[in-house]
């Protein structure tokens, strides 16, 4: 059967002979090719639940990323990345450590608590090793 | 597993305060079905303390200078509306705006 330009001709589907619908009817496919898939229908629906339907893709769509959802491809650098970089103790290990700019606060404490002096002492102590130190 | 690992000076004091925190009432707890949480404060903001710990430590330390011979008292500025706790060498290191902390600690010095 030749195809003459300008038809559309479907690549790859059975070309099976079907018997006309009269009125519209539904019709059968008695042909070998027509029975073949029913047989083949068949054996699907008798597979496990994981084979059947191997044969339709999942409904995501495998294409570009729309341009409205920015894509940040840099690498991620958590903080302690940065300061292990910078030379300085991460975070973690921060939070702990003495600070500087903690003297109001301690001058605050001294007066308040004036039984906790010796250990706001030491602490001031540890900040002038750790501000000589730096 | 015992924890051998010294504490340093900061953590002491953090440890303290939080325990005279807890022991004050303040302590939130959430209770799960298996678990509980402790809510605890951070003891310093920045260059500040929690406004829960100063609280706590302000109350403490009213409550001592109300008492006529604890030697403290003279650290204490207060007018009707705004209480000043001062250092030794006279600068204002506290001041309170609270009218019933005002009013409790007149009273008790009365």
């Amino acid at each position: 059967m030749g195809v003459e330009s300008g038809q559309i001709r479907q690549v790859g589907a059975p070309q099976r002979p079907v018997a006309p619908a009269g009125n519209g009817s539904p019709h059968i496919d008695l042909t070998s090719a027509g029975l073949s898939g029913y047989v083949e229908r068949a054996a699907q629906l008798r597979a496990p639940e994981h084979e059947r339907f191997t044969h339709n893709p999942l409904p995501i769509q495998t294409g570009t990323i729309p341009p409205n959802i920015p894509v940040n491809l840099q690498p991620l650098v958590l903080p302690q990345h940065r300061a292990a970089a910078a030379g300085e103790a991460a975070p973690a290990e921060r939070a702990s450590a003495p600070l500087t700019q903690m003297a109001p606060a301690l001058d605050v404490l001294s007066e308040l608590a004036p039984n906790l002096r010796p250990l706001i002492n030491r602490i001031r102590q540890e900040n002038r090793m750790l501000g000589a130190r730096s | 597993m015992e924890e051998n690992i010294e504490k340093s000076a900061l953590e002491q004091l953090e440890d303290l305060l939080k325990a005279q925190w807890k022991k004050s009432g303040s302590a939130s707890i959430i209770a799960a079905r298996h678990s509980e949480f402790v809510i605890e404060p951070k003891v310093f903001i920045g260059n500040k303390l929690h406004p829960d710990i100063l609280k706590m430590l302000t109350l403490n330390y009213l409550a001592t200078a109300a008492v006529q011979d604890s030697g403290i008292g003279g650290n204490v500025e207060v007018t009707p509306d705004k209480l000043v706790i001062k250092n030794d060498a006279g600068k204002p290191m506290v001041a309170v705006r609270d009218k019933k902390i005002i009013q409790q600690y007149l009273s008790a010095q009365a």
